[in-house]
């Protein structure tokens, strides 16, 4: 337990300070340029990361895909499930196409519509990433302010350029399929539907506004783990992002998520929250 | 003798009176003031059995595990009416009949296996996932009266309230009794009989006493059902399930599929999606409360030093409760000394 709380910390801790870094970069930028603002030692992408419908050539995949992994897989071998809807490398992959967005942005959120699935369990969310079947039913992906899983508050999603190699804060990349939704997000946002005493949660929040206002405690983190990485070429627009994010609680738990976003960045102001 | 003057009232004019020679009173006697006790020993207990009240379910996690317990009966209850438990029955059925589809067009057209590997373990795993489905769905059947009368107890999530109340109350009233005013004794030991009657009175207001024999009985019927190991079980089942579903929809639709195997695989394919969305959503909720139930399963445990369930006894304890602390603010009480009454 006590070993579980300290890798807990830790993860936290890790999170924490990534999310610090880029709410820095993201607080004390100015902006340089259209779509990028200095951040930290990096630059702060703003705008559309369009993306690249995926394709598969055999077991080489190029673009935007997406693969799941079995409990106590591992992430280059596998198993990993196979949507009988894809394909793509026997099904073990999902190709991914952009929605009517063209891809995601960053700096605001590209929030699950409402109702968010048909009758059918499809879902109805088409801003980041058309719906795609998976075991019979479409899913998609929305990136939302309160996480749709996990019910805790995650920040809009921020990407930072540190000469070309890329780091991002995707807490908030949540997935929707047949009336579910996972959190898919990296780092994972620390989870607030935990049993609660009536009470408790003004309790908490009166605890930690004391905390840090009189005994210099740090804010309880909302996210742990890393983010994602990639690489950018700054000429040409042209990016990877790719991440795995552990599925925790719900039906899935315990399944992974193998996700590759590739595609170019077009700069911009942030587009508004919502779809 | 008076005396006129001109145009004036008239005045009466007496002699001197003498000096009274009074005798002295005597001292006006008063009966002594009967000596009043303060009951050192009640006073001091009912402080330390407030005290203990008070601290007891913060320190024991009892806030935790009764919100734990609360959490798990709320998210369970979607699936514990009839109409839910029938619609489940119905998936299985669906399922049972995809499965006996799909074996009848494999022996009609001499299907080698390996030619559809998911379909194969469908085969060779569906009688297993039958009877799996049907113990879980009928364990949690078996566990609805019990569940009804567990969700039935009113303010669940508020006893350790109504404890850490009734023990502050206490607190409050050791000391008045022990240490405070004397003129404030009396109210003071009715409000403390007041929360205490409150506190032994709420098992049965609150059908409590029905609903914790129902809780014990719910815990041990879902036993089977609450454990990771479950869970692990109905993923792999999923995962089956999913990949027979990927194959009947897309490369085994170049079999010819006839009669009514045929109509029961398409039945399978086109209930798909609400048939997993119920899947999913009761394997979800049975993960997401594992911990609840363990939390359910220690509240159970608490008493079991003494040979008793937790859930069993806990009416009784608020008697207990109740009881004592009305006792020890009665016997707190200031008095008079046996002797001078």
């Amino acid at each position: 337990m006590i070993s579980r709380f300290n890798a807990m910390s830790r993860t936290a801790a890790a999170g924490l300070a990534m999310t610090a870094a880029l709410t820095l970069a993201a607080g004390c930028g100015g902006s340089s340029s259209k779509g990028t603002s200095a951040a930290g030692s990096g630059k702060q992408l703003i705008g559309l990361f369009r993306l690249t419908p995926g394709a598969a050539h055999g077991k080489q995949l190029t673009g935007t895909w997406f693969r799941m992994l079995q409990p106590k897989g591992d992430v280059a071998t596998g198993p990993y499930m196979v949507n009988g809807d894809s394909p793509a490398d026997g099904g073990r992959a999902t190709l991914l196409t952009p929605g009517t967005s063209g891809g995601l942005r960053t700096n605001a959120y590209q929030s699950q519509p409402a109702p968010a699935f048909d009758s059918r369990g499809n879902s109805l969310a088409d801003s980041i990433t058309k719906p795609t079947k998976f075991f019979g039913v479409q899913f998609s992906i929305s990136t939302n302010e309160v996480d749709l899983q996990t019910k805790t508050k995650v920040a809009p999603p921020t990407v930072v350029d540190n000469n070309g190699r890329l780091t991002a804060n995707l807490a908030s990349w949540a997935a929707s399929w047949n009336k579910q939704n996972f959190n898919q997000g990296a780092p994972k946002p620390v989870s607030s539907t935990g049993a609660q005493a009536p009470g408790q949660q003004e309790a908490t929040r009166v605890f930690d506004w004391v905390s840090h206002k009189y005994l210099n405690g740090a804010p309880k983190p909302s996210v742990s783990g890393t983010g994602a990485t990639g690489t950018y070429n700054a000429s040409t627009g042209a990016f990877v992002l790719q991440w795995t994010s552990l599925i925790v609680d719900g039906p899935f738990a315990g399944f992974t998520g193998i996700w590759h976003l590739e595609g170019t960045f077009q700069p911009g102001s942030a587009g508004p929250s919502g779809q | 003798m008076t005396r006129r003057e001109l145009g004036g009232p008239p005045t009466l004019v007496a002699p001197a009176l003498g000096a009274l020679d009074l005798p002295t009173a005597p001292p006006v006697t008063r009966a002594a003031a009967a000596a009043v006790v303060r009951p050192k020993l009640p006073a001091i207990a009912l402080l330390c059995f407030g005290i203990l009240l008070t601290v007891g379910p913060i320190v024991g996690g009892l806030f935790s595990k009764v919100a734990a317990g609360k959490q798990m009966i709320d998210q369970f209850q979607p699936y514990m009416t009839e109409d839910t438990l029938a619609r489940y029955d119905h998936d299985i059925a669906i399922l049972r009949n995809g499965a006996a589809g799909v074996d009848t067009v494999y022996k009609r057209q001499h299907l080698a296996p390996g030619r559809f590997p998911g379909l194969d373990t469908f085969r060779a795993q569906s009688a297993a996932i039958d009877n799996r489905s049907q113990s879980l769905l009928q364990q949690v059947e078996a566990s609805r009266a019990d569940y009804e009368k567990v969700a039935a107890i009113g303010g669940f999530d508020r006893i350790p309230f109504l404890i850490v109340i009734s023990g502050a109350v206490a607190v409050y009233g050791g000391c008045v009794l022990r240490f405070g005013a004397r003129r404030r004794s009396r109210s003071t030991a009715l409000l403390v009989v007041a929360v205490a009657a409150a506190v032994a009175a709420y098992p049965f207001i609150s059908h409590f006493q029905r609903g914790a024999t129902a809780g014990r009985h719910m815990l041990s019927g879902l036993s089977p059902v609450m454990t990771a190991t479950q869970v692990r079980q109905l993923q792999e089942d999923f995962i089956v399930l999913v990949t027979a579903d990927g194959e009947l929809d897309t490369t085994f639709r170049a079999v010819p599929q006839t009669g009514s195997a045929g109509r029961q695989i398409h039945t399978f394919v086109h209930e798909w999606p609400p048939l997993s969305a119920d899947f999913a959503s009761l394997v979800g909720t049975i993960n997401d409360n594992l911990d609840n139930y363990l939390a359910l399963q220690d509240l159970d445990t608490l008493t079991n030093g003494v040979g008793v369930s937790g859930l069993e006894s806990f009416p009784w304890i608020l008697v207990g409760i109740g009881a004592t602390i009305a006792t020890l603010s009665l016997a707190a009480l200031p008095r008079r000394r046996k002797e001078d009454r």
